[in-house]
């Protein structure tokens, strides 16, 4: 899973790091955007702009495990 | 008279009034323009002074205490590189401006050669009160800011704000959509914000409940910098049935011109309304939108064979086609030249092209506009290599020589770029190929 998402936020987003701690502060509100566009379509899931939280977003470890609720939730 | 007059008069008119809001801390007029005075003391007089924004109190407090010193406001983008920083910096060193330059602030030509629009006192308070005029400010009104402050769109608004010793709530951004319904939070009865289309995009796909939940506390909103979708006009005036919704026609040269509400049950594309009392609009013979009035800008700083191109007997000549119809208002029709607008920032495509080339690997290229979801537009580029260089190369590079929204979104590797018969980039081939 988390390889997957790396991969698609990669090639979606090539400027971020996605090693680092503080994903969410190295984002403007396009790179933000984006994540949930991604996201949503991939997995079909519902993501709106409330779930682009800082904690959220905080590493690509939180990405993943926001993405994993998402899915249970179906 | 100086802008900042209208700010000292609040500070006696209305001291407990809550001149502006970033996070959870407030100033008052008074403490505001106390601020500006302590700030005006460790700032140098008379000359311009160059900054990076941020979108906080320490921003207001610079910009405001520079005006009072008699020096000139230069608010470059908060990440701009070193490079870009040092050129603007050397740029307005020794310059000399007209008098009365309260601000210059820099755009990218058509060539990516950066230039410096030099805006005047008088400027600045003719906007303000075309802004009051145009869409109504009040006392009241409680503007959220959600957009950088060395851009015109976000910067205008800080003077009808101030004229009217009304409220201004500065968020980082639509980065947190949380923090802009926070804003809405607030305990202030009338609420108007900023949005260039690609923010109402964002609103409207990924919280358009959320919006239509705050719908009775908005007072207005105001788009433009770049064309907004039909289709997201009217989803946002059925989404906010009460509120103002306005289309404005603005640049860094002319100031704000014109400005139409599209919540008026005919929801006009592309309309851009009537001129308003300090402005006038002129269609040349070719179709070019023409700008006269008190809001225009005096000039390019140290650029007088580009201003006079630009500026001819008090009248802006720009880059834009458009048309006055039948009820005396302005409609556009798209841009002459190859400046790429995306997400409201103009873009020179040649800019992006010279940072590309400048890396080893790549060998020729071209910068396109190729539609995007959110942005509507945004910039692609198409690269020749020499050897194997990947997409996040590509995008760090240019990302290090240039601020972030000059950065390709889209890449594509071909075999050659298609040039015309003499050897220039054939850009009329990938506009019809995009």
């Amino acid at each position: 899973m988390k390889e997957k998402i790396l991969s698609l936020l990669e090639d979606a987003l090539p400027t971020v790091d996605w090693s680092s701690d503080f994903l969410f502060s190295a984002m403007d509100s396009l790179a933000v955007t984006t994540v949930l566009a991604v996201l949503s379509d991939e997995f079909k899931i519902n993501l709106d702009s409330e779930d682009a939280t800082p904690k959220n977003f905080m590493t690509i470890d939180s990405i993943v495990a926001l993405v994993e609720t998402k899915l249970n939730e179906k | 008279m100086i802008f900042e007059d209208f700010l000292r008069g609040n500070a006696e008119r209305y001291p407990d009034k809550t001149a502006v809001v970033c996070g959870n801390k407030s100033l008052t007029y008074s403490q505001l323009w106390q601020g500006v005075l302590d700030k005006s003391a460790t700032l140098p007089k008379g000359r311009a002074v160059v900054f990076r924004v941020s979108q906080d109190f320490e921003f207001m407090f610079t910009y405001f205490a520079l005006h009072v010193n008699g020096s000139v406001a230069v608010p470059l983008e908060k990440d701009v590189p070193e490079e870009g920083f040092n050129e603007v910096a050397s740029l307005v060193s020794d310059l000399k401006t007209p008098e009365g330059t309260a601000d210059i602030l820099f755009t990218t030509g058509t060539t990516g050669k950066k230039k410096g629009v030099m805006i005047s006192h008088r400027a600045i308070i003719a906007d303000g009160e075309n802004l009051i005029e145009g869409q109504g400010f009040t006392h009241d009104t409680a503007f959220v800011i959600t957009g950088p402050f060395n851009h015109i769109a976000s910067l205008s608004k800080i003077y009808p704000i101030v004229i009217k010793g009304a409220t201004l709530i500065i968020t980082e951004g639509m980065k947190n959509v949380n923090d802009f319904f926070a804003a809405l939070d607030m305990p202030f009865a009338r609420f108007a914000t900023f949005l260039v289309p690609s923010a109402i995009r964002i609103l409207l796909q990924f919280s358009g409940e959320k919006l239509r939940r705050y719908a009775s506390k908005i007072d207005f909103i105001e788009t433009g910098a770049a064309p907004i979708s039909h289709s997201d006009m009217q989803k946002l005036c059925e989404t906010l049935p009460q509120a103002r919704l306005y289309n404005t026609y603005a640049s860094t040269e002319t100031g704000i011109i014109s400005t139409y509400n599209f919540n008026d049950l005919r929801c006009l594309e592309g309309c851009l309304g009537r001129p308003m009392s300090h402005s006038k609009i002129i269609i040349t013979p070719d179709g070019l939108i023409s700008c006269q009035g008190d809001t225009i800008m005096s000039g390019y700083a140290g650029d007088d064979e580009l201003t006079a191109k630009v500026l001819k007997n008090n009248t802006i000549y720009t880059s834009d086609f458009g048309l006055i119809d039948e009820d005396g208002m302005l409609r556009l029709k798209g841009r002459v030249d190859d400046v790429i607008n995306t997400g409201g920032f103009k873009v020179a495509p040649t800019e992006v092209e010279s940072v590309a080339l400048s890396m080893p690997q790549i060998t020729d290229c071209i910068c396109v506009a190729a539609p995007h979801p959110i942005l509507s537009t945004a910039l692609k580029l198409i690269y020749v290599a020499s050897t194997n260089v990947t997409k996040k190369e590509i995008a760090l590079y240019i990302k290090s020589k240039l601020e972030s929204f000059k950065v390709p979104v889209f890449y594509e590797q071909a075999d050659k770029i298609q040039r015309t018969y003499n050897g220039k980039i054939d850009r009329k081939f990938y506009r019809q190929n995009q």
